[in-house]
């Protein structure tokens, strides 16, 4: 609008300076003529020096409202004849200040010079004088007529830019509003309101289409989420539950497994007390059978005798049995002190202690590994496969092979002897507890070694087989695992104490 | 055993067998020491209490025994200034690492393991005596 009234002020303003230089040319132009006609037709009143012929012409000038003074003047610059306008008597252009040609303006007037000429001689000056009432009337007749030109169109374009900003700017900028409400405040519900079919009228129906698409999709998801998180609540509240039974199933499993510990410990600490209390009286039986048959020897005869023998040995093999019961009960790792062991000097050392007959050769055939644990056992493992070995030998020379392979996960032991072999369907029998495959009276053997070894391995969760050719030999395979022994240990003594954690 | 005055050896043995044993076994070889013989700790306390009692040259002691066993007893009388100087060899049926490591942990003279037979209980005894024989016991024991 202020573009308007500005643009519509400055060609306003361009047009009245136009006309008003133009206004000025023209007087300019007519007083000009004008005063060439007096000078025409004054020429011969001046050359006979008719001063009243002069005057006459100049009366001339009545006719021009706006000419207030006229002069005629001489080459000398002497007046010889003027005329004024009624009201206008002030000022008479001095003499001196005669020009001989030229159109001026000062603030109230216009003054032409003209000179009077006969035959491109100089004979005189005409001099014009106007006022500027033409000029100003303009002026101010263009000035008013600017004025409310300017006005109008002014109010006219108020009225159309309205006009205008109802129809076109009024309906976007409530579409922007609404559209920046939907986007801060989430509000899908608002419409915007159509007033008009044409284009805008389309956009608003548009957008609005628009809107219901969003409140449509809005709603759906919201329905989603809702859902969605109801789901997820329900399944939240089955975990927990899952969780609590399972964590009391946990605490239940873990009360169970430490009164299993507790449990084992109590049977082995029994078992040993039992064992070591029924050792006294077998003892006793044995001493007393010793001086029976010592003393009353000859007093006996010989069935008597044999009877005697017979009852030392039971009393024995008691014995025996009691202290492989003990020892067998004893197996646990638990406080006993586990280190690192270099299983070849370990070994060599057993096969010192085992002594060996001459005809037998124990042989490492390869590098044996540095392992972690009691010692005690690991001793025991060897020196029971090794003494096997040596007690069963039946050929003239026996060979018995130690030998290692590394796996991932462990290390698998190989202790082979080329004695009497076992048949295959006493391979698992062997390694349980008492079993014998010959006659008890035969043998001093009580059948615990193997089953020691077995559980000693099986403690340090390793696996135990044999493989064997009767009359040819056996092979007594064995892993050891290679994990962190500590973890072993330590799983291992929880389970035997009792004590988790 | 123990060459000048012949010291008695102090027998603290509950089991009767085992006892009759030992003394069969101090007969057999001949052994000049007196044995004396008392079943269970307080016993052998109260008999090395016992002022006319000379103390002996040593203590051949069981380990289990009822009222006072082996062991409590060695405390006691390692507690003692005049009687901690008895040699102590522990006599017991016990393979036992903890019995083993108490025992010397209270500076024991021997550990040895009963027999099952005479004979062997013999062959011991007579070393052991064969060994102390040879000690030269201070004049103010």
């Amino acid at each position: 609008m202020a573009v308007c009234i500005v643009a519509l002020f400055l060609a306003g303003a361009a047009f009245i300076a136009w006309q008003w230089f133009g206004i000025r040319s023209t007087m300019v132009h007519n007083l000009l003529t004008q005063a060439r006609m007096i000078a025409s037709n004054s020429k011969a009143a001046l050359s006979f020096k008719d001063a009243e012929d002069a005057k006459g012409v100049l009366q001339s000038l009545k006719a021009e409202p706006s000419v207030v003074f006229g002069g005629i003047y001489t080459k000398d610059g002497e007046t010889f004849a003027t005329y004024n306008r009624n009201d206008y008597e002030l000022w008479k252009v001095k003499p001196g200040k005669l020009q001989k040609k030229g159109a001026s303006f000062n603030k109230e007037f216009l003054t032409i010079f003209e000179p009077i000429a006969v035959e491109a001689e100089e004979t005189g000056t005409v001099c014009l004088r106007s006022d500027l009432v033409p000029l100003d009337t303009m002026l101010k007749n263009n000035i008013s007529i600017m004025f409310t030109v300017l006005l109008v169109a002014s109010l006219v374009a108020y009225l159309m830019s309205s006009g205008l900003q109802g129809i076109i700017s009024k309906p976007v900028l409530d579409l922007a509003k609404i559209a920046k409400i939907v986007s801060e405040k989430k509000e899908y519900s608002v419409r915007a309101a159509k007033h008009s079919s044409d284009e805008i009228g389309i956009l608003i129906e548009a957008f609005n289409e628009m809107l219901n698409q969003i409140q449509k999709r809005d709603f759906a998801l919201v329905n989603t989420n809702e859902e969605l998180e109801k789901r997820v609540e329900e399944r939240t509240t089955e975990l927990r539950q899952e969780i609590v039974v399972r964590r009391k199933a946990e605490e239940e499993l873990a009360a169970t497994v430490k009164k299993l510990a507790i449990s084992n410990r109590e049977l082995r600490e029994f078992t040993r007390i039992a064992a070591h209390d029924l050792k006294t009286p077998v003892r006793g039986i044995s001493i007393l059978s010793d001086w029976i048959s010592e003393d009353y020897a000859k007093k006996f005869d010989i069935i008597g005798r044999e009877n005697g023998r017979l009852l030392a040995v039971r009393a024995k093999r008691m014995n025996d049995l009691l202290d492989s019961i003990i020892q067998y009960s004893q197996l646990t790792l638990t406080d006993y002190k586990k280190e690192k062991l270099d299983l070849n000097i370990l070994v060599n050392t057993t096969i010192e202690s085992i002594n060996s007959p001459d005809n037998i050769e124990i042989i490492v055939e390869n590098k044996l590994p540095v392992i972690f644990g009691v010692r005690k056992f690991i001793s025991q493992i060897f020196e029971n496969l090794l003494s096997n070995a040596i007690k069963h030998m039946d050929k003239p020379v026996g060979r018995v092979r130690i030998e290692c392979t590394e796996e991932d996960d462990y290390w698998q032991f190989k202790i082979s002897d080329n004695g009497p072999g076992i048949e295959e369907r006493y391979f698992d029998k062997i390694f349980e507890i008492f079993q014998i495959l010959s006659i008890r009276d035969e043998t001093e053997s009580i059948g615990i070694g193997l089953p020691i070894v077995k559980k000693i391995i099986e403690m340090y969760e390793g696996r135990i087989w044999v493989q064997s050719t009767p009359g040819q030999g056996s092979t007594f395979f064995f892993t050891l695992p290679k994990k962190e022994s500590e973890e072993i240990e330590h799983a291992a003594a929880e389970l035997q104490t009792g004590v988790i954690g | 055993m123990l060459q000048q005055n012949y010291k008695p050896v102090l027998l603290v043995e509950d089991d009767t067998v085992d006892a009759m044993a030992v003394e069969k076994a101090f007969k057999h070889l001949n052994i000049k020491n007196k044995l004396a013989h008392t079943t269970n700790g307080e016993e052998a306390l109260e008999y090395l209490k016992n002022t006319d009692n000379t103390k002996p040259g040593i203590i051949f002691l069981d380990l289990n025994m009822p009222k006072m066993g082996g062991i409590e007893f060695m405390k006691v009388i390692k507690a003692d200034d005049n009687l901690k100087k008895i040699p102590v060899v522990i006599l017991t049926t016990s393979k036992t690492e903890q019995d083993r490591v108490k025992t010397f942990d209270l500076r024991i003279a021997g550990y040895i393991m009963k027999p099952m037979y005479q004979n062997s209980l013999i062959e011991m005894i007579d070393k052991i005596h064969q060994y102390w024989e040879m000690t030269i016991f201070p004049d103010d024991y």
